[in-house]
C-alpha cells in the first residue's frame, strides 16, 4: 500500500533511440505496476527519436486505461522539444515546458 | 483636421495622377489591354469620388465627363488611338492644374474646352472602333503567347503548397532511419504543418517497441519543387509510403478563396462528394457528423482541419506581407531624423575623445559600443532616404512621347536599372539636368524617320536611360542612336564664339567637351525644345554642384552618350580637414588633387598665381580672404583642387587629415558669405566650415578680370 502511494520515477538519459526502446518499455511497465503515478524526468535527456515518442504515447494510453497518472518533469532540451514538435505531438517547439505534457497527452490519449 | 484630410487627398490624388499617366502611356504601347483600360477607369473613378467628397466640385465634374467618355472605350465602342491618349493625357494635366487652383476662371474655360474635345473624339470614333479593336486584339494574342512562355521560369520562385503523406514501414527504425529528422528537414523547407496519426499506437503492454506505429501528414508551403521534397525521403526503401500532392491553386487567387473542409476531405479520397452532400443537409459542424456517422476517423478530420488552418495562415501571411511592405513618411520627418543622427555621430565623437583622455576601460568599451550602434543607425537612416531612380524615369516617358510628337519623330525611351537607388536630394536635383539631356537627345540627336530610313537605320529611334551602381557612385547614361555630335560644326561654332583659337590643336574628345562651355549652342534654329545656348553648361554646373561629373562620348552616325557620375548621398562627404589660425575648414576630397608646401612671397595679395611644375596655377590666400587674425606660420601649405575645368590653389596653414563630414546647413547670416557651402561639427564640439571650391574659383576669376 505504501509503495503504491509513492510516485515511480523514470529518468531518461542521453540520446535515446530504438535500441533503448525495449529496456525503456520494461522500465515503464514496471513503474506502472509499482505505483499509481509515474513521473518521467526529461532533464538529463539530450535527444530522442520517434521510437521513444510512441513509447511515451503508449505509456500515457496504458496509464489512462489503468486510471493511473503520468507527469513529465524537468527542463526539455531543445532537440527533445523539436522532436515533439516536428512529429506533430505538440504545436510548436516554442511552447512553455509545462504545456508539453498537456498537448502530448491530448494527442496520445485521444483515441480512447 | 480638415486641412490634414485635404492634404492627404491632394497627396493621394497626385499619386493617382502619376499612376494614370503611366497607365495611359502603357495603353498607348498596348492599346487593347483590357486590364490597363480597367485600371485607368478605376483611377479616374477614384479621383472623381474623392474630389467630390472633399468639395472639389470642379474636378469631380470634369473627371466625371472624362470618365464617361472613357466608359465608351471600356465597352469597346471607341478604339484606343494615339490621339485618344494625347487628349486623355491633356485632361490628366488639367486635373493636376485644377488641384493647384480650382477656382481659376481660365482653368474652368479650359475644362469645358477639353470636355468638348473628348466628346467630339468619342462621337467621331465610335463607329470605327470595332474593326481596329479586333485587329489590335489579334496582335495582343500574339504578344500574349510570347509572354506566356516566360512564366514557368518564374515559377521556381513562387510559393506552392504541397500535401505529403508519410506512412513509414513498421520496420523503419531497424534500418537506422530516424523519421523525425526527415520531418525536421521538411519543416526547414518552408512553412509546414505536421499532423500525426497516432491511433495505431497500442497499449504499452501490447507494444513491440521496435515497430513504428505512427504516420504523418505534412502540409508544406515552400518555394522548393517536388523533386527537392522527394529528395528528403531518398534513403527510404519502397516499404515506406510517401505521397506528394500539390494542393495550392495553380494560379494566384485574388481574393484568396478558403477551401472548405469537405473539399479537403474529398480531395484526399477520405469521403465521396455524395456523402458530403448528404451530410450537409444536417446542420451540425461537418467534422462532427462525419466522425459520428460516416466512419471518418477523428484523426483524418483533425488533419483536414489543420490543413485548412495552414492554408489560411499562409494566405494571411502573404496578404500581410504585401500590405505592410511600405509606409508613407513625410520627407521632413526623415530629414529631421538624419539631422538627429548627424548630431548623434558628432556627440559620439566627442564622447570618444573624452574616453581617450580619461583612460577608463569600461567607459571606452561603452563608447565603442555606442559608436558601432550609431554608425549602423546612420547607415540605416541614410538607406531610408534612398529612392529608386525609377520614380523620375517614369516622368521622362511622357516627356519623350510629347517631344517626339511635336518634332514628328518616332522615338522610344528605353529605361534600365530603374531600381537603382540614390539619395532623395540627389534625385530631386537630378530632374532638370536629365530633362535637358533627354531633350537634347530627342531634338538634336535622333534624326527624323525619313533621314533615318535613308541612312539605313530603323525609322524608330531610341533614347536609352540607364542607371547603375559603381562603388560609392551611380552612373547614369543617356544614350541615343542618332547622328552623333558633329565635331566640325562644334569646332566652327567654338571659333565663332572665340571659345578656342584657330591654332588650338584639339583631340576629338576635347572638341566634344566644348559643348559644356557657357554660351555654346549649335542648333541651327532655336526651337522651343532646346537650343537657347543655356544648355550643357548649366547641366554641367548642376551635376558638379551635386559632387558629380558629366562626360560625353560620340560616334558619328551611330549616336552619342552622356555619362553622369553621381555620389550616392549628399548628407555625408569625405573631406580633408585643414587649419588656418585657430579655425578649421573642410575641403571636399573629391576636388582635391594634391597638397604642397607654400612659400609666401613678399607683399602677397589675396589672389595671385604660382608656378607648379611649369604650369601657372591661380591661388587664393584663405587666411587673408577670410580675415583670419594672427601671423601665418613660417611654413604654409597649399591644397590644389580642381573645379569644373581648371585647377586652383587654396593657401592654408596646415593639413590635418581625412575627415568624414556630416553636412549641416549654414544659418541665414552666412547667406552672403561666398566660398562656404556648409558646416560640420568636430569631435571636440567646435565648428568647421566646409569650403565651396566652385565659389572660390569664381572669386579668383573675378579678381583676374579686375586686374585685366
Amino acid at each position: 500500500m505504501a509503495a503504491q502511494k509513492k510516485a515511480a520515477k523514470i529518468q531518461l538519459k542521453g540520446d535515446l533511440a530504438v535500441h533503448n526502446a525495449a529496456a525503456l518499455q520494461d522500465e515503464m511497465l514496471s513503474a506502472l505496476s509499482k505505483s499509481d503515478s509515474v513521473t518521467v524526468d526529461f532533464s538529463a535527456l539530450e535527444d530522442m527519436d520517434v521510437a521513444v515518442l510512441q513509447l511515451l504515447a503508449a505509456l500515457v494510453l496504458e496509464a489512462k486505461l489503468k486510471k493511473k497518472e503520468v507527469t513529465f518533469t524537468g527542463v526539455f532540451s531543445p532537440s527533445v522539444k523539436q522532436c515533439f514538435a516536428v512529429a506533430g505531438f505538440i504545436a510548436s517547439e516554442h511552447i512553455p515546458d509545462d504545456q508539453v505534457y498537456v498537448q502530448f497527452a491530448q494527442k496520445a490519449g485521444k483515441v480512447l | 483636421m480638415t486641412d490634414k484630410m485635404t492634404e492627404i487627398f491632394l497627396d493621394e490624388a497626385n499619386d493617382l495622377l502619376d499612376k494614370l499617366e503611366d497607365l495611359l502611356l502603357e495603353l498607348e504601347d498596348n492599346p487593347s489591354d483590357a486590364e490597363t483600360i480597367q485600371a485607368i477607369f478605376r483611377s479616374m473613378h477614384t479621383i472623381k469620388g474623392s474630389s467630390g467628397m472633399f468639395g472639389f466640385d470642379q474636378i469631380s465634374h470634369f473627371t466625371h465627363e472624362v470618365e464617361t467618355a472613357f466608359d465608351e472605350v471600356r465597352n469597346g465602342r471607341v478604339a484606343v488611338t494615339k490621339q485618344l491618349v494625347t487628349i486623355t493625357l491633356k485632361a490628366r494635366d488639367h486635373i493636376r492644374l485644377l488641384l493647384a487652383d480650382e477656382n481659376d476662371p481660365v482653368a474652368s474655360e479650359e475644362s469645358s474646352r477639353l470636355i468638348e474635345e473628348i466628346q467630339e473624339y468619342v462621337r467621331i470614333n465610335s463607329s470605327s472602333a470595332a474593326k481596329s479593336a479586333r485587329e489590335e486584339s489579334e496582335k495582343k494574342e500574339a504578344a500574349k503567347k510570347t509572354s506566356a512562355k516566360k512564366s514557368p521560369e518564374k515559377d521556381g520562385e513562387k510559393e506552392v503548397t504541397w500535401r505529403i503523406l508519410f506512412r513509414p514501414s513498421p520496420a523503419i527504425f531497424l534500418n537506422g532511419t530516424r523519421p523525425h529528422t526527415l520531418l525536421a528537414e521538411l519543416c526547414r523547407m518552408g512553412t509546414a504543418t505536421v499532423s500525426v496519426f497516432s491511433s495505431k499506437i497500442p497499449l504499452l503492454s501490447e507494444m513491440d517497441p521496435e515497430n513504428c506505429y505512427v504516420s504523418w501528414e505534412i502540409v508544406l508551403t515552400t518555394t522548393e519543387d517536388q523533386n527537392a521534397i522527394r529528395d528528403v525521403f531518398i534513403f527510404l526503401d519502397e516499404t515506406n509510403q510517401v505521397e506528394i500532392t500539390r494542393i495550392s491553386p495553380e494560379e494566384e487567387l485574388d481574393p484568396p478563396i478558403q477551401k472548405k473542409i469537405g473539399e479537403i476531405l474529398v480531395e484526399k479520397h477520405v469521403v465521396t462528394p455524395e456523402v458530403i452532400q448528404e451530410v450537409l443537409q444536417e446542420k451540425k459542424p461537418l467534422g462532427q457528423i462525419l466522425s459520428e456517422s460516416k466512419g471518418v476517423s477523428q484523426e483524418e478530420i483533425n488533419a483536414a482541419l489543420k490543413e485548412q488552418q495552414h492554408l489560411k495562415e499562409v494566405q494571411e501571411k502573404k496578404l500581410q506581407e504585401s500590405s505592410s511592405q511600405t509606409i508613407k513618411v513625410n520627407s521632413d520627418k526623415l530629414d529631421k531624423l538624419i539631422d538627429l543622427v548627424g548630431e548623434l555621430v558628432t556627440f559620439n565623437a566627442r564622447l570618444g575623445q573624452l574616453s581617450q583622455n580619461t583612460q577608463n576601460s569600461t567607459f571606452s568599451t561603452l563608447c565603442e559600443q555606442g559608436e558601432r550602434l550609431i554608425l549602423e543607425l546612420r547607415d540605416t537612416t541614410m538607406d531610408m532616404r534612398m529612392l529608386p531612380i525609377g520614380t523620375i524615369f517614369s516622368r521622362f516617358r511622357r516627356l519623350v512621347r510629347d517631344l517626339a510628337g511635336e518634332l514628328h519623330k518616332d522615338i522610344e525611351l528605353i529605361t534600365e536599372g530603374a531600381d537603382t537607388e540614390l539619395d532623395k536630394t540627389v534625385i530631386e536635383k537630378l530632374n532638370d539636368p536629365l530633362v535637358h539631356l533627354i531633350r537634347n537627345s530627342v531634338d538634336h540627336g535622333v534624326e527624323t524617320p525619313d533621314i533615318r530610313a535613308q541612312n539605313g537605320k530603323n525609322p524608330m529611334g531610341s533614347v536609352t536611360l540607364k542607371a547603375q551602381h559603381a562603388g560609392a557612385f551611380v552612373l547614369i547614361t543617356i544614350e541615343d542612336d542618332g547622328a552623333g555630335l558633329n565635331k566640325e560644326r562644334i569646332k566652327q561654332k567654338a571659333l565663332e564664339k572665340n571659345l578656342i583659337a584657330p591654332t588650338d590643336d584639339l583631340t576629338d574628345q576635347e572638341i566634344c567637351e566644348l559643348i559644356f562651355l557657357p554660351g555654346f549652342s549649335t542648333a541651327q534654329k532655336v526651337t522651343s525644345v532646346s537650343g537657347r545656348g543655356v544648355g550643357m553648361d548649366v547641366v554641367k554646373k548642376d551635376i558638379t554642384a551635386l559632387g558629380g561629373t558629366v562626360s560625353v562620348t560620340t560616334q558619328a552616325g551611330k549616336g552619342s552618350k552622356f555619362i553622369l557620375k553621381l555620389p550616392l548621398t549628399l548628407a555625408i562627404i569625405e573631406g580633408i580637414l585643414v587649419k588656418i589660425g585657430d579655425n578649421f575648414f573642410v575641403i571636399p576630397l573629391s576636388n582635391v588633387i594634391e597638397c604642397l608646401e607654400f612659400h609666401r612671397p613678399a607683399n602677397s595679395k589675396v589672389c595671385s598665381s604660382l608656378n607648379i611644375r611649369n604650369d601657372v596655377v591661380p591661388y587664393i590666400d584663405l587666411r587673408t580672404f577670410f580675415g583670419v587674425e594672427g601671423e601665418p606660420p613660417a611654413v604654409e601649405q597649399i591644397v590644389i583642387v580642381n573645379d569644373q575645368d581648371s585647377r586652383i590653389g587654396l593657401v592654408i596653414d596646415k593639413v590635418i587629415g581625412n575627415y568624414q563630414t556630416v553636412i549641416k546647413p549654414l544659418g541665414r547670416l552666412y547667406k552672403y558669405v561666398s566660398g562656404l557651402s556648409g558646416a560640420t561639427i568636430l569631435g571636440d564640439g567646435s565648428v568647421a566650415l566646409i569650403l565651396d571650391v566652385y565659389k572660390l574659383s569664381d572669386v579668383i576669376k573675378e579678381v583676374d578680370i579686375h586686374n585685366g
